[in-house]
């Protein structure tokens, strides 16, 4: 039998700083060691200092692109930041 | 009577409530009468419950729940519903009539679980999820149904029945059973590599045994806040006082394609026995045993 672990909490695909959002990733990313990068995030908020993502506190350490506005098919959407690589702090 | 484990005080208080609840059972064994001990029964539930839930929804012990095309469920022995925003008609001798639309939750109440109660508790769940709703801004879901029972002499048998029944009947399904100090059945969903409780049946939950042992009125309880729809940072907060608690819930459930190859197998029987017949044995290696039976390893 698989041995997924019980959680109460829902992932979602939200970063948060101090209860608030200030980011929403692309999808929801699993993040299982001391790293992730996630592909796409749409910044809301201040993404400085720690943050929380699913039950685990991380915090940014490098952005590989920060845009402004970004013309999707849904529409204009920003400030979009692409390949956040975040580290996990224990 | 519940073994004592060290918990939080929160814990700690479910578990006697628990232990009065199982005293107080067993001293009603005496009462000849059936109906006299099976009201006394339901009453006592639904006492704590109304003093564990939250207000903003009422219990009430007997309610006919109709629908717009003049349809009735069958009675349970406990309704959850809004009385606040839905107006309600009340008859002469105490019964209260009551839409469906304010309808949150129906509780079954069972002495003991077996298979008969389950196959009761399931028809009755089915009736009452497909009666005709008509969404609101207020609320746009079907009632929920769980249950509650004091005891089960086979764990392992009824939680196969369980998978097995939802298995069958899926969306219409009642969503949990409650074994005071024992165990909880329940549903539950794989989101992003976590298993998450979810009480809503739907296509893609699957049943999940929680062995909660003497916390389980406590589950049941943080389970029924957020049927009636208690916000989910209110339910985060609950769940902080037993943080250590629901952190590390054991659970167990059927993989799918175990409860798939039963369905489609001549050796339904043949597996039902090996539950049957293991009682005391954990379900873990029942599983094992059963699944080599459906040719799975």
């Amino acid at each position: 039998m698989s041995e997924n672990t019980l959680s109460f909490d829902k992932p979602t695909n939200e970063i948060y700083s101090s209860g608030k959002v200030v980011g929403i990733t692309d999808q929801i990313y699993n993040i299982k060691g001391s790293e992730i990068t996630f592909k796409d995030v749409l910044v809301k908020g201040e993404m400085s200092g720690e943050l929380e993502y699913n039950g685990v506190k991380i915090k940014v350490i490098k952005v590989n692109t920060m845009i402004g506005l970004e013309m999707s098919s849904a529409g204009p959407r920003g400030p979009v930041w692409k390949g956040v690589e975040c580290e996990v702090i224990k | 009577m519940s073994i004592s484990v060290v918990g939080s005080s929160m814990q700690e208080w479910f578990k006697r409530y628990s232990d009065l609840l199982e005293v107080s059972f067993k001293s009603s064994a005496p009462i000849k009468h059936t109906v006299t001990k099976g009201e006394s029964r339901e009453r006592q539930i639904n006492d704590a419950l109304k003093i564990f839930l939250p207000k903003v929804i009422s219990l009430v012990d007997r309610a006919v729940i109709i629908d717009t095309q003049d349809k009735q469920a069958p009675m349970f022995d406990g309704v959850l519903i809004d009385h606040n925003q839905w107006p309600h008609v009340m008859t002469l001798d105490g019964l209260l009539i009551a839409m469906i639309e304010s309808v949150y939750v129906a509780i079954e109440v069972k002495s003991s679980l077996k298979k008969a109660d389950l196959d009761d508790i399931f028809k009755k769940s089915a009736y009452l999820r497909t009666m005709t709703i008509i969404p609101s801004d207020v609320k746009a879901t079907q009632p929920l149904v769980t249950a509650f029972a004091y005891e089960c002499s086979n764990i392992n048998l009824s939680f196969f029945d369980f998978a097995i029944s939802y298995n069958e009947i899926g969306i219409p399904s009642p969503s949990q059973i409650c074994i005071l100090n024992n165990c909880l059945f329940g549903l539950a969903e794989n989101v992003s590599g976590a298993m998450i409780p979810e009480h809503v049946p739907s296509d893609s939950t699957f049943p999940i045994l929680y062995k909660s042992k003497s916390d389980t009125l406590l589950l049941y309880v943080y389970f029924l806040s957020c049927m009636v729809g208690i916000e989910k940072s209110i339910a985060k907060v609950f769940r902080q006082y037993s943080e250590k608690f629901f952190s590390s819930v054991p659970h167990f459930y059927f993989e799918n394609e175990f409860l798939m190859a039963v369905s489609e197998n001549s050796k339904y029987e043949a597996v039902r026995n090996f539950f049957k017949n293991s009682a005391s044995v954990p379900i873990e290696e029942v599983y094992a045993e059963a699944r080599k039976e459906v040719g799975l390893s």
